[in-house]
């Protein structure tokens, strides 16, 4: 793919650089129905039930199949998140450490990318509007990191004509540099839904209604092709638009797709900045339909987990898709009518090999194609999925490891 | 210099708070991103009233053109910083 330097041992490294609080969900916040359904998960499905997913990948270097509870970035004595920002931005807001080279700028709308002419284009400055309505250009001492998301940081540069020359051409935007991949590679992790009715309420300890997990393996190549967790929540905003009841007490398990074969695009429709860009993510469109079918057999799964005792018991009913869905056809036309994203859009700013593949938009070291002064470190520039959730790869001072020790070398 | 997107969460329960994610769609914090249509899937299908093999289902489906896009972990700050002598802020 282009990204030589990112293996496994550089990852970890960084990983384990992290100041973030990244644990299994704490025995406190686990209930007794979410451990009931792990084991008959691990019985129905023939799969083990692991008690720290990140330490078996540490140790592995992934896995292919297991159930139990996630490991989650929070703390379990509040039930705060740990995220990146309450890390390592609040010691400081809050005074509890200093950081005298720091400004943070806050209600800053950057609008544009300036860069020098040719013959060597280098970022220069933004254009950045305050809340009260100034404008002020920042101009970077040594270099810029654009931030801003697998979404917001090719807006950005797309709005400041940097991107596809023909796009920015049909909207009347001047062309600084064309950059045809920007935006190119949209990727998510589509999700669908199984309900079932509970015959009592759900057990109150959780950290996030969201506590369990499954990963499933079905080419046994080592490499989880489904996943699913649990909401111990009545999640019923799509199938309620279809007609279906909402329980007053459910239990929900959620067919995901970690590595889909679909693949969409962002651009823009105005050279308006606050109009917001389209995003197009072509969703089960892959041409051998690989990604319809992971829900379907997830929906086969999840149902084997629901006949499987002790979990079994704390069911009253399957609400959606029903009993009465139970070929392909339709488990996966139902499957693809009430997915919904959740919320991993990466790939647009893909990283890649820029002497070879013209639609790479950073090469190894983070740095935009053909512009000096400028990198990326965002979800953008995965040139593929993660099977699970971004929060850490895309954790900024992950990134900023890598970069400084780019730099430093 | 560096740019990220979104509000700040210090001091912000809602954002703070875990359990809290599900408020948070659809709410001040939220993007509104929305997708364009997508024919194949996820909700709704363009003209589909209803998903018929399922008898209890009666609701007509909205208008609405697209899935609504939300981002949930809007919690950074749209930002720039001057750091140390290369230009990169590091906590360490």
């Amino acid at each position: 793919m282009g990204a030589a330097g990112w293996d496994f041992p550089t990852i970890t490294r960084c990983i384990d650089q992290l100041r973030n609080t990244i644990r299994p969900v704490h025995p406190k916040h686990r209930n007794k129905l979410v451990k009931d359904w792990v084991k008959s998960c691990s019985k129905a499905l023939d799969i083990p039930v692991v008690e720290d997913f990140n330490k078996t990948v540490r140790s592995e270097g992934g896995f292919g199949e297991g159930v139990g509870f996630f490991s989650v970035s929070y703390n379990p004595e509040d039930g705060k998140r740990s995220s990146a920002s309450v890390a390592y931005l609040h010691p400081i807001i809050s005074g509890e450490e200093k950081q005298p080279n720091l400004t943070v700028l806050t209600e800053a709308w950057v609008s544009r990318l300036n860069l020098s002419k040719e013959p060597k284009k280098k970022a220069e400055s933004v254009n950045i509007t305050l809340k009260p309505g100034h404008s002020l250009t920042l101009a970077a001492k040594t270099e810029m990191l654009l931030c801003a998301g697998a979404i917001d940081t090719p807006r950005l540069l797309l709005l400041s004509g940097i991107g596809p020359k023909r796009q920015l051409e049909d909207l009347g935007i001047e062309v600084q540099h064309d950059l045809p991949g920007v935006g190119e590679n949209l990727l998510d992790h589509p999700e669908s839904i199984m309900i079932w009715e509970l015959k009592e309420a759900m057990p109150p300890e959780t950290t996030m209604t969201s506590d369990g997990g499954i990963f499933l393996d079905r080419d046994g190549d080592g490499v989880a092709d489904i996943m699913m967790h649990t909401y111990q929540i009545p999640f019923c905003i799509n199938t309620s638009r279809l007609g279906y009841e909402a329980p007053l007490h459910a239990f929900c398990m959620t067919p995901n797709i970690p590595r889909p074969k679909s693949i969409g695009r962002m651009c823009l429709t105005s050279s308006d900045p606050n109009v917001k860009p389209a995003l197009d993510f072509r969703y089960f469109t892959d041409p051998e339909e690989y990604d319809a079918q992971t829900l379907v057999d997830g929906f086969r799964a999840a149902r084997k987990v629901a006949e499987m005792e002790p979990f079994k018991s704390y069911l009253k009913r399957e609400v959606a898709p029903g009993l009465e869905v139970q070929s392909d056809k339709d488990l996966s036309e139902y499957g693809r009518r009430v997915a919904h994203t959740v919320y991993h859009p990466a790939g647009t700013t893909k990283i890649g090999d820029v002497t070879k593949d013209v639609m790479a938009v950073v090469g190894p070291d983070l740095k935009i194609r053909g512009i000096a002064g400028v990198r990326i470190a965002d979800a953008g520039v995965f040139p593929s999925m993660v099977t699970i959730k971004w929060a850490i790869p895309i954790s900024f001072f992950y990134w900023v490891e890598m970069l400084m020790n780019t730099v430093r070398c | 210099m560096l740019v990220e997107a979104g509000p700040s969460d210090y001091n912000d329960e809602r954002v703070l708070q875990l359990r809290e994610w599900l408020s948070l769609l659809g709410g001040e914090l939220d993007y509104d991103y929305r997708t364009t249509e997508q024919p194949m899937g996820i909700y709704p299908f363009p003209g589909v009233r209803k998903f018929s093999p399922n008898p209890l289902q009666a609701t007509p489906t909205s208008a609405t053109p697209g899935q609504k896009f939300w981002a949930v972990a809007a919690r950074t700050t749209l930002s720039s910083r001057t750091g140390p002598s290369n230009g990169i802020w590091t906590s360490g």
